[in-house]
């Protein structure tokens, strides 16, 4: 498979949108296997650099990596890791089960709860969060990914 | 042949300034000047990006730094030195930005004859047809305008048995699961993003 063909593949399981064209804000990867999170990097950052989504999340039962454009050059090479920390248990309980659509939910929640605290006043987010991603859910729309419709009906 | 439809979102992420424009919504028309993909795109769609992009109004960017540097630099957070570079700089981004609003419309037109590019009007089936989806879905007449116009030329392609065609919506409306069946009637796979895989 080519590389273009192979960065084609790469679908993100959950984006935040907002506005009208919408645009995407946030773009986030849940993988259940922890050694996944290096292969899913340059996907990821290729297309956040595409869509125009300047910050975005590789999650894993074991971490959240944030990243985020650095604005230095118009190439995927622009998006860089800014932060890195261990997965909430909400997260790591949802990747016991093995199921790739939990673990999505789980994590599709765990954005949620953190715009709820956000609008509530409650503090307690990690800071890479509440520089680079909080700003992109605070009123944005969050999607789980279900795949392109096919023609059998089937997601 | 691939076919590859389009919506309003993509005409607006092509030819938006260089600043907010989307690569993949250029890579999609380059696959489509390529050869690789034939690019659908209903007339009515260019008629509403024109007018959404030229709502743009690049001061409204710029403006909110100036105001910033007007306080930083007497306040000395910002040096002299560095407030005047950025005020070049924004007005190098607002010059630019007025530049490519101002060619537009040449933009939108060039799209007509370019190659592997199909731009299309609404026929008197599309209209009927959005009237009739106007009692079932709830959507803006402008997205009944264009979920009609995609559905019934995908349709026609289908029937002349060339039934490989995506439709590329960024529009979460457009995207709803009530629509799933209509797509899947004109055997149209839909996604939400403007990678293609020829």
């Amino acid at each position: 498979m080519t590389e273009y063909a192979e960065a084609m593949q790469f679908e993100p399981d959950i984006t935040v949108t907002e506005g009208d064209p919408p645009s995407i804000r946030l773009v986030v990867e849940a993988k259940l296997r922890a050694s996944a999170a290096g292969e899913g990097d340059a996907q990821l950052k290729r297309y956040m650099f595409g869509m125009n989504c300047f910050a975005g999340l590789l999650v894993t039962p074991e971490t959240i990596r944030v990243y985020r454009d650095s604005f230095e050059r118009y190439a995927p090479e622009s998006i860089t890791l800014v932060g890195e920390f261990p997965s909430p248990p909400a997260i790591r309980e949802a990747a016991q089960s093995r199921v790739p659509r939990a673990f999505e939910r789980a994590v599709a929640d765990w954005l949620q709860d953190m715009r709820v605290r956000f609008w509530q006043g409650q503090g307690g987010i990690p800071e890479p969060l509440s520089i680079h991603v909080l700003p992109s859910i605070v009123s944005g729309r969050i999607e789980i990914w279900n795949g392109p419709w096919q023609r059998t009906g089937t997601e | 042949m691939r076919h590859v439809f389009v919506e309003t979102n993509w005409v607006i992420d092509f030819a938006a300034p260089v600043s907010h424009r989307l690569p993949e919504a250029v890579a999609l028309l380059d696959l489509a000047r390529a050869g690789d993909i034939t690019l659908h795109v209903p007339a009515v769609c260019l008629l509403e990006a024109r007018r959404k992009i030229t709502r743009r109004d690049p001061r409204g960017e710029a403006d909110p730094i100036r105001r910033f540097l007007a306080w930083a630099t007497p306040a000395g957070a910002v040096s002299a030195e560095e407030a005047h570079c950025a005020r070049l700089v924004l007005d190098k981004y607002e010059s630019r930005v007025r530049l490519e609003l101002q060619s537009l419309s040449e933009c939108l037109d060039a799209l007509r004859t370019t190659g592997g590019v199909e731009v299309y009007g609404m026929t008197d089936t599309m209209l009927a047809r959005a009237c009739e989806l106007s009692a079932v879905v709830e959507l803006e007449p402008f997205d009944l305008a264009i979920l009609s116009a995609v559905l019934i030329r995908a349709a026609d392609l289908a029937a002349a048995g060339e039934g490989d065609s995506v439709f590329c919506t960024t529009d979460g409306d457009l995207r709803k699961s009530a629509l799933c069946d209509l797509y899947n009637a004109a055997s149209l796979s839909v996604r939400r993003d403007f990678r293609i895989d020829p």
